[in-house]
């Protein structure tokens, strides 16, 4: 139980090795050779190859005509994608940070992901907006957030967030192909680069062919039945380590990879705790008014009798991510916090 | 667009989107209700036209207002970047709801900030027709010749209040409004020209009464969109 790689049905996989960022960058490629009205712009996706190596390579394969370097003006560029596939082009932007989202917010979310409701369901919006979310490396507090939750607010956007090289390739496929705005966040964290923490759980076999990871269908990467465990992105890495130690104590813990938030797979979730009694979230987005209380509340929603015990959501305390790394690691959802939460929850 | 505007099932956005976020995909007509964040999306139009070698061009309108906005600026450097076939018009009527302009730009004319993108630009004065016209077709044939954006700046004047019921108490110029109108102004050029006479002058007005009319009944004939169906195209 210690891999999560594993694929969603049980094709055998014909077996390559890659990081999480390879087979992202493997996905485009082969949708950008399937379908030429695929482009990728953004800032330092050419030469560069992105700065988490979201494009590496694409540039010699494509050309400058299809991954395109943009200014540093994202309200510009995002916008132009967006007239782009209103025009029947299927453009994958990339954000380069979930944290600039906010200097093209209007562009993102009252144009992408309202046109189609706007227009009565006459024009469709078939776009992708790639974007590096999460901390962990000190990089302060307005290149570190993941905000996904402030995404899977805003109706009208699709949201998807891969832990794994397998979820990377399959999600960005399903996202290029969808006819709705899909927001593709990826965890620099997850992505297996050199120069980051090192994750053995970045680097997984990965089918070589265009399998794609149904949006809107979680991952049960870890059966258990004393507690379940809600979780997504980096976050699911740290609950598969913090459930190997627990194993160690007789607490079997269930991990649910969401690995999309909209739609969110509603139905897993109430499967598992329906199972375990036992529900914790962990998040590495704000603690209020986001993903752990909307998980809470799929839950008391429909039954609350199902929980023995309250729900413990583990997250940011709804404070900017501090640059210095003993405070930083204080409010990030690493693995002494979840496991305190497994521990107070299941003893309940 | 008359339907839509009633919040009619029959309108251009069965009543979702109203009078301020109107789409036609018949004719690649869309607007913004966010000022001047409706460049962008036009940018997008004309690259997917560039690429696919038709001589389409996107074109994109906003007031004077817009103007101080950064997505015009955004939109003025990609577009001049990429050589993209659009013409962006700024229709100067003076006003940005109460504040006049010379509280709110810090040029003269718009067209000065062409220079900063080394993009032609003209600004047009008096509600010339022709001129505009003129300046408007040299516009589109740079922009179809692949020589990239122009912006033109119109100079106008506001007719009529912000909104519907706007006393425009914060405006003194209201008594030289009527005679810079320039539909009785030119129709008085044509018909100094021969170009229009009663008959003709009459027919048109009959005309272009008849078809708001029409469309206006046809927006109050129509029914109402189902409370039900409220969420039906948030996703496809």
């Amino acid at each position: 139980m210690t891999t999560i790689q594993s694929p969603v049905d049980a094709t055998p996989l014909s077996g390559h090795r890659l990081t999480t960022s390879k087979a992202m960058v493997e996905g485009v490629e082969l949708e950008m050779d399937r379908d030429p009205s695929v482009v990728y712009l953004g800032e330092d996706v050419g030469a560069y190859g992105g700065i988490f190596s979201s494009t590496a390579g694409l540039l010699d394969r494509f050309g400058p005509t299809r991954i395109i370097d943009t200014p540093i003006s994202e309200t510009g560029f995002i916008g132009l994608a967006t007239g782009a596939a209103v025009e029947g082009m299927r453009p994958i932007v990339e954000l380069m940070f979930a944290d600039f989202m906010v200097v093209c917010l209007d562009q993102i979310y009252n144009h992408m992901a309202k046109i189609h409701d706007e227009s009565g369901g006459h024009v469709t919006v078939p776009m992708v907006v790639t974007t590096a979310v999460g901390g962990g490396y000190s990089d302060g507090a307005q290149h570190s957030q993941c905000l996904w939750g402030t995404f899977a607010h805003l109706p009208g956007m699709k949201v998807v967030v891969p832990s794994n090289p397998y979820d990377a390739k399959g999600l960005i496929i399903s996202a290029i192909r969808d006819d709705n705005p899909v927001v593709y966040m990826f965890h620099k964290g997850v992505m297996g680069l050199p120069w980051m923490v090192k994750n053995p759980r970045a680097t997984a076999d990965v089918p070589a062919g265009d399998d794609t990871v149904p949006i809107g269908k979680a991952n049960v990467v870890r059966e258990g039945s004393g507690v379940t465990v809600v979780t997504v992105s980096l976050s699911v890495h740290r609950a598969l380590e913090v459930a190997d130690t627990l194993a160690a104590d007789g607490i079997d813990t269930e991990v649910i990879d969401l690995r999309s938030l909209v739609p969110l797979d509603r139905e897993t979730i109430l499967r598992s705790v329906g199972k375990t009694g036992h529900l914790v979230v962990v998040d590495e987005d704000y603690l209020s008014f986001g993903l752990s209380g909307e998980i809470a509340a799929t839950v008391t929603d429909v039954d609350p009798g199902m929980l023995r015990a309250p729900v413990a959501r583990v997250a940011n305390p709804d404070t900017p991510i501090p640059y210095s790394r003993p405070l930083e690691y204080a409010i990030l959802p690493r693995q002494d916090r979840i496991e305190a939460a497994i521990r107070r929850t299941v003893s309940r | 667009m008359d339907a839509e505007i009633f919040g009619r099932e029959t309108g251009l956005g069965r009543g979702r989107g109203g009078h301020m976020h109107l789409f036609d995909p018949t004719t690649h007509f869309s607007c913004s209700g966010i000022i001047a964040e409706g460049y962008p999306p036009a940018l997008g139009q004309a690259f997917a036209f560039q690429r696919r070698g038709t001589d389409r061009i996107a074109v994109a309108v906003t007031g004077e207002g817009a103007a101080n906005q950064g997505a015009f600026h955004e939109s003025l450097n990609l577009a001049a970047l990429w050589r993209l076939p659009v013409v962006f018009v700024v229709e100067d009527n003076d006003w940005g709801i109460s504040v006049p302009r010379s509280a709110s730009t810090s040029v003269p004319s718009n067209a000065l900030r062409g220079a900063g993108y080394a993009m032609p630009a003209e600004r047009i004065e008096g509600n010339a027709v022709e001129a505009v016209h003129a300046a408007a077709s040299r516009a589109v044939a740079r922009a179809r010749a692949g020589e990239g954006p122009t912006l033109l700046e119109v100079h106008t004047l506001r007719l009529w209040g912000h909104f519907e019921g706007d006393a425009e108490g914060y405006r003194g110029d209201l008594e030289d409004v009527p005679a810079h109108d320039p539909i009785p102004t030119y129709q008085a050029t044509l018909r100094e020209a021969g170009l229009l006479d009663d008959a003709s002058v009459q027919q048109i007005a009959a005309d272009a009464s008849t078809q708001v009319e029409d469309a206006i009944a046809f927006a109050k004939d129509s029914p109402l969109p189902d409370p039900a169906a409220a969420g039906s195209y948030v996703f496809v």
